[in-house]
C-alpha cells in the first residue's frame, strides 16, 4: 500500500449561519444552547456558542456509515443499522467468538469483522470482556469566536386552527396549539481535530495490521471522505427547519509521514495559522521533514486539499 | 536540573478524576503524573521502541507542572452510553446523560522533568517522546508541543506536593492526582492485559498544590488564575 500520511489534522475557523446543531437541554418551553465558557484575546472571561466533539464525531460517523455501505466494507449488524452500540449489538458475532479469547484475539476479529468499529471505536465489554478500540479519528470541541457569534433565541408556535379549548393538551398528547422558544446561532467557530490513518486495521495489542493494504486503502478512504462531508454537510440537531448555512470555511491542513502526530494550532488564537508553520519549520529540523501543510481560504480550497490527498491512497 | 516541555492547548481538555463517577464526572484541572507516563509509553510504542524495556525509567520520572495563567472549567451535560443494570438482558449499552467538565485554558502548559538521575540516552528519548504527545485525557483535547528546554529551577509557578520544602505559591488548589507506584509493574499499568491495577502499589494518589485561585464561578463554570511567571 502506497501511503505516506501517517496522521492529518485540520485547524480552520467555519463560519456557520443560523445553526441550532448542539443543545444541551430544555426548561419548559425554551430550548437551551450549549455555551462554554473561555478567556478571550484581552484575558478577559467570555461566554460563548460552541458544538461539542461529541456531535462532529456523531456527523463524521454518520457520513461513514453512508459510504461504507455504499462501498461495501464489512460492517456488524450493529453499524449496519447504524446503532450505537456498535459491534456489541451483533449477537452472531458474539457467539462466533465463543467464550474465552485473549484480548489481542477479540480485537483481531473485531477489525476484520467491521470497518466501522476499525475506525470509529468501540468498548466490547460482554462475557466479562473489556476489550477497547481507540477511535482513529479525534474531533475537539468547535468553539465560537469570541465577538465574532451571536446566539439569539427565537420564538415559535406550533399552529392550531381549532385552538378554541386554549392550548397544549392535559393528556400529554402532542395536540393543540404549542408554543415554544429555539434557538439559533450564528459566527465564526474554531476547530480542531486529528485523525490516525496508520492505525486503520491496525491491532493495538498485536503490533500488527489485521486487514489486506486492499482493505486498509479502501478504509482510509472511506474514513478521509467522511472527514471531507463532515465540513460539506454537517447533520445534527433541528435540521429540518434550521439547515446551517455555511459561509466559509478557512484553515490548514496538516499530514505527516512520520509517528509525531500532525500538528494542531487552536484558530481562537488569532495568528494560529503562523504558528501552525513555525511549528512545521521546527518538526521538520528535528523529523526529517515529516510535516506537510496546506492553507485554505474556503470550502472548495478545502475540498480540492482532501480530494488531492484521498487520491494519494492508493 | 529538569527537561521542560511547552505545550499550546488547541482544544478543551478533561481527564476525569479518579474519585468521579461516570454520571458526575468532574475533570482534574491538570494532567495527572499518571496520564503523563501513559501517554510517553503510548509515544514509545508509536516510536517504535521496545515499551518493556523503556518502562522501569519512564515509571520512575519525577513531574511538575506549570499551569496555564488562566483556566475555566465548564459544567455541561451530554450524552453518554452506560452499562444497564441488568446487563444480562437487553443491549450492552443504553443512552443515559452524565455531568462533564471541560477546561479552556487561557497560555501554555509547562511540563517538567527531573533528569538529572537519567542517563543521557534517556534524555535524549524523553525529548522525542514529549514531541509526540498531542493530548492528556480524553480524546480529542488536543495539546501541540511548542518548545522545549532545560531549566536549573523551577519557580513558584509549578505545582508541588505536599510535604515538599522550597519556594512556593501559597495560592493554590489542592487536587489529589495518580502516579505510578515505585513497585508498579509494566503488566499491572498496560490496558490490554489482565494483571490489575492495584490503588497503593502500582498507582498511588498524591497530594498536589496546583498554583491557582479562583477567581469567580457560577451555575455554569468556574474560573481560575494564577500569578504570572515572570512574578517568581
Amino acid at each position: 500500500m502506497t501511503m505516506l500520511m501517517q496522521s492529518l489534522s485540520i485547524s480552520g475557523i467555519l463560519t456557520i449561519d443560523m445553526h441550532s446543531l448542539n443543545n444541551e437541554g430544555a426548561e419548559g418551553n425554551q430550548l437551551q444552547t450549549r455555551m462554554v465558557h473561555i478567556v478571550d484575546e484581552n484575558g478577559e472571561p467570555t461566554v460563548v456558542n460552541a458544538i461539542s466533539g461529541d456531535m462532529l464525531k456523531h456527523i463524521q460517523a454518520e457520513h461513514l456509515h453512508g459510504l461504507a455501505l455504499e462501498k461495501e466494507l464489512p460492517l456488524c449488524a450493529g453499524c449496519t443499522k447504524f446503532n450505537s452500540n456498535r459491534i456489541n449489538a451483533d449477537a452472531e458475532f458474539f457467539k462466533s467468538l465463543g467464550d474465552k479469547n485473549a484480548i489481542g484475539d477479540t480485537l483481531k476479529k473485531v477489525l476484520q469483522h467491521c470497518a466501522v468499529d476499525d475506525l470509529e471505536g468501540v468498548l466490547i465489554t460482554q462475557g466479562g470482556r473489556s476489550t477497547p478500540r481507540k477511535s482513529t479519528v479525534e474531533f475537539g470541541w468547535l468553539v465560537g469566536v469570541p465577538e465574532k457569534t451571536r446566539t439569539e433565541s427565537y420564538f415559535h408556535v406550533k399552529f392550531d386552527n381549532n385552538r378554541g379549548q386554549g392550548s397544549g393538551d392535559e393528556s400529554g398528547a402532542n395536540l393543540g396549539q404549542n408554543i415554544f422558544y429555539r434557538p439559533a446561532s450564528s459566527g465564526e467557530y474554531a476547530l480542531v481535530m486529528n485523525a490516525e490513518l496508520s492505525r486503520v486495521g491496525f491491532n493495538d495489542v498485536e503490533r500488527e495490521y489485521q486487514i489486506t493494504d486492499e482493505d486498509r486503502k479502501k478504509r482510509t478512504r472511506a474514513l478521509l471522505e467522511s472527514i471531507l462531508l463532515t465540513f460539506i454537510r454537517p447533520l445534527g440537531a433541528h435540521r429540518n427547519t434550521q439547515f446551517p448555512h455555511i459561509v466559509n470555511f478557512q484553515g490548514i491542513v496538516t499530514t505527516s509521514t512520520a509517528a509525531i502526530p500532525a500538528p494542531t494550532v487552536s484558530p481562537l488564537n488569532g495568528s494560529y495559522l503562523d504558528e501552525v508553520q513555525k511549528i512545521q519549520e521546527n518538526l521538520n529540523r528535528l523529523f526529517s521533514d515529516a510535516i506537510t501543510t496546506y492553507k485554505f481560504e474556503s470550502q472548495s480550497e478545502f475540498t480540492k486539499i482532501m480530494a488531492d490527498l484521498i487520491e494519494q491512497v492508493r | 536540573m529538569w527537561l521542560v516541555t511547552t505545550y499550546q492547548h488547541t482544544s478543551l481538555f478533561s481527564l476525569r478524576n479518579s474519585s468521579a463517577t461516570s454520571s458526575g464526572g468532574k475533570t482534574n484541572l491538570i494532567p495527572t503524573m499518571y496520564s503523563v507516563k501513559m501517554a510517553l509509553l503510548d509515544a514509545a510504542f508509536r516510536m517504535g521502541l521496545d515499551v518493556s524495556l523503556e518502562f522501569p525509567w519512564i515509571r520512575d520520572l519525577e513531574i511538575r507542572f506549570e499551569p496555564p495563567e488562566q483556566a475555566v472549567v465548564n459544567n455541561s451535560f451530554i450524552k453518554i452510553l452506560t452499562e444497564p443494570k441488568d446487563k444480562k438482558a437487553g443491549p450492552a449499552f443504553i443512552t443515559s446523560v452524565g455531568f462533564r467538565e471541560f477546561v479552556f485554558y487561557d497560555g501554555t502548559l509547562k511540563i517538567a522533568v527531573k533528569i538529572e538521575n537519567l542517563t543521557q540516552n534517556h534524555i535524549d528519548k524523553l525529548k522525542l517522546l514529549f514531541f509526540h504527545v498531542n493530548y492528556f485525557g480524553k480524546r480529542g483535547g488536543f495539546l501541540q508541543p511548542i518548545c522545549q528546554g532545560i531549566q536549573e529551577y523551577l519557580g513558584s509557578t509549578f505545582s508541588y506536593f505536599l510535604g515538599e520544602n522550597g519556594k512556593f505559591s501559597s495560592d493554590v488548589i489542592m487536587q489529589y492526582l495518580d502516579d505510578m507506584g515505585p513497585k508498579a509493574t509494566f503488566p499491572s499499568i498496560n490496558t490490554f492485559d489482565d494483571t490489575a491495577a492495584r490503588i497503593g502499589r502500582d498507582r498511588i494518589m498524591k497530594s498536589v498544590f496546583v498554583p491557582y485561585h479562583q477567581v469567580a464561578s457560577s451555575r455554569g463554570y468556574t474560573w481560575f488564575k494564577r500569578e504570572s511567571s515572570g512574578s517568581s
